[in-house]
């Protein structure tokens, strides 16, 4: 992995010498044209030859711990007499601060200059001293947009990488826990964590991730999706095949399954892996509420990815090649409403489809006080107005409906359920319930073809024993979930009740 | 190797492409909805004339309209259509073929073909046999509570099993088990255009009776319900008795009926044993007396049994002599039953039919008197 890529900036400074001149010019020759990088020049109140020098990265650093706890013991410092040895006594006498490193190498000093720490140079002295200031503004916790729950634990990851981890540490109180750090982007230099635990991960899993983790370089990791692409099974397919998620909770729960988690510095999404199928349709609520409730969703989620990948298929191979099969009535009604559209049905069902893709994409990225302006024009104009002008047909309305509404059910799956659902719609455009079916068959054989970091994604549905089956169409209430997985954890023992199993 | 793999596995998909059947793309707006037809004689040198309802969705509410068109076998009429109107005509939600006496009596079999063996229509249509001069005056009727008058004939037919049980309902595959039986004849729904004083209407009437394919005769509405008490698809509909003949009439409402033919062979003879169970409630009392008494319900089911017993040995009777044809299943019974006496009088069914002795029980059972237990008091 890039720590060293070839293609990074560091090249080989000059060692710093003991003349404090010369080292300020030396980083001042890297820093050429950086305007954030201040320079601060100060002595001792008392012993005017004890000249000092900091760095650091305007904005980066807390303000008051470098006044208070590091320019003032300096200022303040009066040796009483001649330190032999004025580094050391800095570091361990002078300065207040939680974490403080004596180095020589430049390149130690530059990466701590830009990542908010503060580096003080000292006449007569070839060291430099890292100071741990870092101190910028982040994003507050919030509860995840993308993932609300009416009921659980609102706390959501944010930006900072640090604070991040805390979430987890603070849910997970045991050494068992482990979270190592890993540094990705030649150029962005940005921090990841792998967090396990240590007796429950399947190895084979750890292994295969660290393996593919070290397989490639690129210059800067912005989102975690960055690292994704990189590692994922089954790069083409629509199918995700690691997690995704915004809730530390979440991230918990995974990990306690034996999965095992990335986090990356900059981004509020966490990856999980392995991500088998059935946790599309999995809510961290499920786990949270009543065990028939959380089941019922789950069959509604599970529901509703089949309704939004085929009805629209499903209506226009039935309109369109199988008027027998439909009640006289619908028909009736149906050719009724079709009267003087005038283009074919799947035209029909393509144009209102995509034109539903649109307002669900505006609606997600325009600004939030233009909702209604969003709904009008979505409900009015195209719903009603296009039916009345003879646009389309009624029930093709309520068909993509249905359609766009269950998508929305499982947001997790959205990408999959919009590709799966015009592939369908294309085939049985051409050939009918016999297109449907040969594109249903080739959708069931790939989630069946592809796995998760050496696990099939489709495991929990074939796998054998009653343990791993209580938490898939139905969520079994806790007592009853003893056993982990096997196919996820060596380690499955989860629940035990007193006096056996009720 | 690879590519060879994926190659072929391509070609195995595709070559299941020809093995589909039949199939094509049509819009619903192409197409007229057929609700039924009828079949006449043809009259300009065709053989057939065939009147088609269909649904006219020009109209708001949409209503049936009549296409007349003709041809020398059926389908050849279905498409001699398409001169005269732009939409195909789509049979799959057709109900109802309306065939005439005429054409009736000189053997369906042929009729039947084309509808049984194209895959637009379904074979749970009902063959209607019009009493009237043409069968075309049954569609040409307004109909009371449908828009279509196709849709009205089939759900009355259908409706009147479970409630009427005066119409035999026979759905043409049914029709076309009953053709290729030995031991059962067809029957079907007769229906006629009625007289009443708010106009001309359709109405069902009883059954129409056959010798193989060929129309020989029919049977009055209250026949065709001893005829499916006796075939076991009496299963709702009224019994009227007076078990005393100065007084009014009492109406039982059939609640569920059970009837058990069994044959019973001594040595060449065959004898039916017909045990007929009826549930009924006592819906209407119109009489003076008070029935509703364990002695008094006694003697209405004594009554009804009676009427029950003598109705169908009576129309057993009038089968037998007057048309000779077994429109009760009795060879099959028979069959079933004793399949080697079945296959040693197999041959000579049509001559022993005829003489084929039945005997008649019936145990009727009023279970209920509806909602009061007494008759209104006239002070």
């Amino acid at each position: 992995m890039g720590t060293a890529g070839s293609d990074g900036s560091q090249g080989n400074y000059a060692a710093l010498t003991k003349k404090l001149t010369d080292n300020i010019e030396l980083i001042k020759t890297v820093f050429k044209n950086d305007s954030t990088l201040v320079t601060r020049s100060f002595e001792s109140q008392f012993e005017p030859n004890l000249k000092y020098c900091i760095f650091y990265s305007d904005g980066m650093v807390n303000n008051k711990i470098l006044n208070e706890d590091i320019i003032k013991p300096l200022l303040e410092y009066r040796p009483e007499k001649k330190e032999s040895d004025l580094i050391n006594a800095l570091a361990k006498q002078i300065i207040f601060s939680n974490s403080v490193e004596i180095t020589t190498e430049m390149e130690k000093i530059i990466q701590g200059i830009i990542y908010g720490d503060t580096v003080l140079f000292t006449d007569g002295y070839a060291e430099a001293l890292i100071l741990n200031t870092k101190g910028w503004s982040i994003r507050s916790t919030s509860e995840p947009e993308n993932e609300k729950v009416l009921k659980g634990p609102r706390e959501g990851f944010t930006e900072a990488l640090l604070t991040n981890l805390s979430m987890i540490r603070r849910r997970i109180r045991t050494p068992e826990l482990k979270m190592e750090y890993q540094t990705f982007g030649t150029r962005t230099k940005t921090q990841a964590c792998i967090c396990y635990m240590e007796d429950l991960v399947n190895t084979d899993v750890l292994e295969e991730l660290r393996k593919r983790l070290e397989s490639f370089t690129i210059d800067g990791v912005l989102d975690v999706n960055y690292i994704n692409e990189f590692i994922r099974d089954a790069p083409y397919s629509p199918i995700k095949t690691v997690g995704e998620t915004e809730r530390p909770d979440v991230v918990v729960a995974k990990l306690l399954e034996g999965r095992v988690a990335l986090l990356l510095d900059g981004t509020p999404v966490a990856l999980t892996v392995p991500h088998l199928f059935i946790e599309h349709f999995q809510s961290d609520e499920d786990y949270y509420i009543n065990f028939y409730f959380s089941s019922i969703g789950r069959i509604l989620r599970l529901m509703a990815f089949f309704v939004s990948t085929s009805v629209p298929a499903l209506y226009v191979a039935l309109t369109t090649f199988h008027q027998e099969m439909l009640p006289t009535s619908l028909v009736i009604s149906i050719s009724m409403a079709r009267q003087g559209v005038p283009f074919p049905t799947v035209v029909e069902a393509v144009l209102m489809l995509v034109v539903f893709e649109m307002l669900r994409e505006s609606g997600a990225r325009m600004p939030g006080m233009m909702g209604q302006a969003l709904s009008i024009v979505g409900a009015l104009v195209v719903g009603q107005a296009a039916v009345s002008a003879k646009i389309v047909s009624a029930p093709m309305i309520i068909i993509v409906g249905i359609t766009g509404i269950s998508g929305l059910m499982v947001p997790r799956i959205k990408g999959a359920s919009i590709v799966t659902r015009f592939a369908l719609l294309g085939l049985a455009s051409i050939f009918g319930f016999y297109g449907y079916m040969f594109g249903f068959l080739v959708l069931m054989m790939h989630l069946f073809s592809i796995s998760s970091f050496g696990i099939p994604i489709m495991s929990s549905v074939y796998t054998n024993g009653a343990q791993d089956r209580k938490d898939i169409a139905i969520r079994a209430p806790w007592w009853k979930m003893q056993k982990r997985p096997k196919y996820l954890s060596p380690n499955t023992t989860r629940v035990s009740v007193k006096g056996g199993s009720k | 190797m690879k590519t060879l793999k994926r190659f072929s596995v391509l070609l195995l998909a595709f070559s299941l492409l020809l093995m589909t059947g039949c199939w094509n793309y049509r819009e619903l707006d192409n197409l007229s909805m057929v609700s039924g037809f009828a079949i006449d004689k043809g009259t300009q040198g065709f053989k057939y004339h065939l009147t088609i309802e269909f649904l006219d969705l020009s109209k708001s509410p949409p209503a049936g309209k009549l296409l007349e068109t003709e041809g020398d076998t059926i389908f050849d009429g279905v498409r001699n259509a398409l001169a005269k109107s732009q939409k195909k005509l789509f049979f799959s939600d057709c109900k109802v073929v309306v065939v005439s006496q005429d054409i009736a009596k000189e053997g369906l079999a042929p009729v039947f073909d084309w509808i049984s063996r194209d895959s637009e229509p379904r074979v749970t249509i009902n063959p209607v046999i019009s009493k009237g001069k043409t069968a075309a005056e049954l569609l040409q009727q307004k109909p009371i509570t449908d828009q279509l008058m196709a849709m009205e004939i089939g759900k009355t037919i259908s409706q009147s099993t479970t409630a009427l049980s005066e119409v035999p309902n026979v759905e043409l595959y049914q029709a076309n088990n009953m053709l290729a039986s030995e031991g059962t004849s067809l029957i079907l729904p007769a229906a006629k255009v009625a007289e009443s004083q708010s106009g001309k209407n359709f109405e069902l009437d009883g059954t129409a009776v056959f010798e193989k394919d060929k129309l020989i005769g029919y049977l009055n509405r209250e026949e065709t319900k001893y005829l499916l008490f006796i075939k076991n698809q009496a299963a709702g509909g009224l019994l009227v008795t007076s078990p005393d003949p100065e007084d009014a009439a009492i109406t039982l409402e059939i609640f569920g009926s059970q009837t058990s033919v069994m044959p019973e062979i001594k040595g060449d003879e065959a004898t039916m044993k017909i045990d007929v169970n009826v549930k009924t409630s006592l819906a209407e009392d119109q009489t003076a007396k008070d029935y509703v008494t364990p002695d008094g319900l006694k003697k209405v089911e004594k009554s009804v049994e009676n009427t029950l017993q003598t109705k169908i040995t009576g129309l057993i009777k009038k089968v037998q002599e007057q048309y000779g044809s077994d429109i009760f299943g009795f060879g099959d019974t028979i069959n079933r039953y004793a399949p080697d006496y079945w296959k040693k009088n197999q041959s000579k069914w049509e001559e022993n039919f005829p003489k084929l002795k039945c005997t008649v029980t019936a145990h009727v059972t009023i279970e209920n008197s509806a909602t009061a237990n007494t008759n209104i008091k006239v002070g």
